[in-house]
């Protein structure tokens, strides 16, 4: 899993590349626990690389998704693909996200 | 087709490669690949991280049966006896701020595969699902 960050603006763009699974989410945890720390409440996660995710990946995004909103921001994301998708879908993921097709479409969040 | 993997959570992704490999030499749909690799991950990640105690080594087996009609995927541990079916479902219609951070895992498994079923078998558990092909 290879995570780039870069800053429009008052929006953190995460860019993950790789699975995010139960060995994987960790690093995203840790890059997301130390945005919130800095007062970074607001997120795009672009999942346009990401082929597969697990329980473990959606579990930190909810995590991400109730610190930032209790902090008045809002974690976003872009570019699914159909596998993963499908996995937001069944967990009841796709109400309590918003999903983009891109991530430029998804600045438009904010 | 049977393999083994250590218990470790590293061995998942090589998993994953090896149940691809199978996937297209039997000319099974990658959205059902999908769907095994999610549920193998789940349900192994929930034996590794809470299925054994003490640090002695363990090992966990694979079996991929292929009949013309479906694939049955059985995986036999040797952890603490632990039937994961037992979970009572998510509710998945919360909001951020009530739903619970974890418990999903067993609920995808459910959802991606037709037919799950667990036993319990001497000091083994076993663990098998079911999924139909697709017929074109």
């Amino acid at each position: 899993m290879k995570i780039l960050e870069n800053k429009k603006s008052n929006v953190t763009v995460i860019e993950l590349d790789g699975r995010l699974d139960s060995s994987t989410s960790s690093l995203l945890e840790e890059k997301l626990l130390a945005g919130l720390g800095f007062g970074e409440h607001n997120y795009i996660i672009d999942f346009a690389q990401v082929d597969y995710i697990s329980s473990a990946g959606l579990r930190v995004l909810l995590m991400a998704a109730k610190k930032s909103k209790a902090a008045g921001g809002k974690v976003v994301l872009s570019a699914l693909v159909d596998n993963v998708k499908e996995v937001f879908d069944i967990a009841g993921f796709t109400s309590i996200f918003m999903l983009f097709v891109s991530q430029e479409e998804a600045l438009t969040a904010f | 087709m049977n393999c083994e993997i250590k218990a470790d959570l590293a061995e998942i992704e090589r998993l994953a490669e090896i149940i691809e490999e199978y996937g297209k030499t039997h000319n099974i749909s990658p959205k059902i690949i999908f769907g095994i690799n999610l549920s193998l991950d789940e349900l192994i990640t929930n034996t590794i991280n809470y299925g054994y105690k003490g640090d002695k080594e363990h090992r966990i087996g694979v079996q991929l049966t292929l009949t013309p009609e479906e694939i049955e995927v059985e995986i036999s541990d040797d952890g603490l006896s632990f039937n994961p079916l037992d979970q009572p479902p998510p509710d998945i219609n919360q909001s951020i701020e009530d739903r619970p951070i974890g418990g999903l895992g067993i609920h995808l498994v459910r959802k991606m595969m037709d037919q799950v079923k667990y036993q319990r078998q001497g000091d083994k558990n076993i663990l098998t699902m079911k999924k139909r092909l697709e017929v074109d």
